[in-house]
């Protein structure tokens, strides 16, 4: 089996050199699907085998790479690790067919976005300190150049500010991982990166804190905790529609992933000294976020504020310290990479119907675009948290751990999440409804207008099905994460 | 209905997204971005003036390299001489 998830890593890697030898962007298109869709089912066959009654990292591939400095190619996944495998391998998935129409240099696109399927992968398996460092920092390149090249009208400026913010944050991981190499070397006496030797060291306080503030800023600039949020809705209203889908889906998760994976049994002392700065911060951005998001006059720049909200949320749950909680905040990663993956392809459909996100260009779509009318509906009762969906498992369970141990805190959440669920029916209101105040023009334009078509409909379909799935049988999918939670407890 | 329409619509609904676009403007766009792309503006204008020091003259250079020894000579002098830590 563990060679299955070293297939399922590289993959991608590979086709990116296939593909970019192709002449014919057909081929690259259906061969990058091709792809993709195996990686896709790669996943599901590591999800499906996964034996939930072990905290174990399972799948482990752990050979020396580079032996004189103790680093190892060392991969495996937990529980958490493999939800959130298998949502990058969906999400991936539906972002090569969803762009099968994209019209300038298809094959650097497709190029780019299969190396950035390897780094994201690999961030979720590595168990190497320098491996994940590695991926974690590979991603950006990829990234840096979908918003430069196919962004909209300011992507240089975008992708500047999202590489540069992001670089920033993680230098301050690479010193805090220095820090942490270098001590485990005083104590033990040789180098090791492995996370399984340096989760068994019992670091003093003092260094727990600074280690703690390193990795902190590092996994807090990606989540993007308030107040270093501002890269994100810049670098989401001038993305292309599939990088958009990418960066909300995947790549803010693994902010919140290192938080759980990494500081939460690495450093538990200063993670408990720490718990009411997470918590403030926290609260601020589920609220600040979601008041940004109402004021917004751009689709895309709303939807990019409402995951701030959420992934407040996520942050919140991390450090309530309860199994719950953590559960709730690891079903959170995964329902918010769906549910906001499917708003960010009906933003980007409204785009390449409309040619803008303005809201005031828009109005009355869904009497003309029925079928694209219910599947935004449906995306965005998924995000806002409707019973029948993932998102409201994972609100429930947040805040039901919260309130066991902090009930004046999950109070606070609760109104946030209220005030939440009104930034998206004001959008859909005004984007969506409201047409009898529509001039002739709009009209006229709006019945020329097609509804979705094939390569639309399989991603909205997959992701919501998906999302339907995790929302209506919740007990199986929370019982793969709760080892993982349940461990990190153990150390506290 | 006790102006219970009135006061939802003109009061709650509209003033919370009139305080919402006040601190989106105030706040988010002008002190927390504001903050964000200062830094990154007076990081380009003080490399400027910083990169005049970069002149291609080697004994330029050489007097930059004398000024590096020296302070890290005074820093291991103060470190280990001057009680800062006990080795």
């Amino acid at each position: 089996m563990s060679s299955i998830l070293n297939i399922a890593i590289f993959l991608p890697l590979v086709g990116a050199f296939i593909v970019s030898l192709f002449r014919n962007e057909w081929l690259t298109k259906v061969v990058s699907i091709a792809i993709s869709g195996v990686v896709f089912a790669l996943s599901v066959i590591l999800l499906v085998n996964f034996n939930p009654n072990t905290h174990h990292f399972l799948y482990r591939t752990n050979v020396p790479w580079i032996s004189s400095l103790g680093i190892n190619y060392d991969v495996g996944l937990d529980g958490l690790g493999v939800s959130l495998f298998t949502l990058t391998a969906l999400i991936f998935f539906t972002v090569f067919i969803w762009a099968i129409k994209v019209k300038e240099k298809p094959t650097l696109f497709y190029a780019l976005f299969l190396i950035l399927e390897t780094t994201c992968l690999g961030t979720f398996s590595a168990l190497d300190l320098f491996l994940f460092y590695l991926f974690w920092e590979g991603m950006l390149v990829p990234m840096y150049f979908i918003i430069g090249f196919w962004g909209h009208d300011r992507k240089i400026y975008a992708a500047n500010k999202f590489f540069i913010y992001t670089f920033f944050g993680s230098l301050f991981l690479l010193l805090g991982l220095a820090t942490m190499i270098v001590y485990g070397y005083f104590i033990s006496g040789h180098i090791s990166f492995e996370y399984d030797f340096h989760r068994h060291i019992a670091y003093p306080l003092w260094l727990q804190i600074i280690l703690f503030v390193l990795f902190g800023i590092g996994f807090a600039v990606k989540v993007p905790m308030w107040p270093v949020h501002t890269w994100l809705p810049d670098a989401h209203v001038e993305a292309p529609t599939a990088g958009s889908v990418v960066l909300a889906g995947v790549l803010l998760k693994m902010g919140t992933f290192g938080f759980v994976r990494y500081s939460l049994p690495l450093f538990p002392q200063a993670s408990k000294i720490f718990i009411p700065v997470m918590f403030v911060l926290s609260i601020i951005a589920i609220i600040y976020a979601a008041m940004m998001a109402i004021s917004q006059t751009n689709i895309k720049k709303l939807i990019a504020y409402s995951s701030i909200s959420h992934m407040g949320m996520v942050t919140l749950g991390t450090f309530a310290l309860s199994v719950s909680a953590i559960n709730g905040a690891s079903y959170m990663m995964i329902a918010h990479g769906l549910s906001s993956a499917a708003l960010f392809y009906a933003a980007g459909f409204i785009y390449d119907r409309f040619h803008s996100y303005e809201i005031s260009d828009l109005g009355g779509i869904a009497k003309y675009l029925p079928n694209f009318a219910i599947l935004f509906m449906i995306s965005g009762l998924a995000s806002i948290g409707l019973p029948g969906f993932s998102g409201f498992v994972s609100e429930f369970l947040i805040l039901l751990g919260t309130f066991k141990y902090f009930p004046m805190w999950a109070i606070v959440a609760g109104v946030g999440m209220v005030l939440g669920a009104a930034y998206f029916l004001y959008m859909y209101k005004n984007v969506m409804l409201e047409s009898a105040s529509l001039p002739e023009s709009k009209i006229q334009k709006l019945q020329h207008t097609m509804d979705l078509e094939l390569h639309h409909i399989i991603p909205f379909v997959l992701i919501l099905f998906g999302a339907f799935i995790m929302g209506i049988m919740p007990y199986n999918f929370v019982n793969i994460v709760s080892q993982t939670s349940k461990l990190i407890l153990g150390r506290f | 209905q006790f102006y219970t329409e009135y006061i939802y619509h003109n009061i709650i609904a509209k003033g919370y997204l009139a305080i919402s676009r006040l601190v989106y403007k105030a706040v988010d766009r002008i002190i927390i971005d504001g903050f964000v792309n200062g830094v990154a503006s007076a990081t380009s204008n003080y490399g400027k003036p910083i990169s005049r020091l970069q002149n291609g003259k080697l004994n330029y250079y050489a007097l930059y390299m004398l000024y590096g020894v020296v302070f890290v000579f005074l820093l291991l002098i103060l470190i280990f001489k001057g009680g800062i830590l006990h080795v």
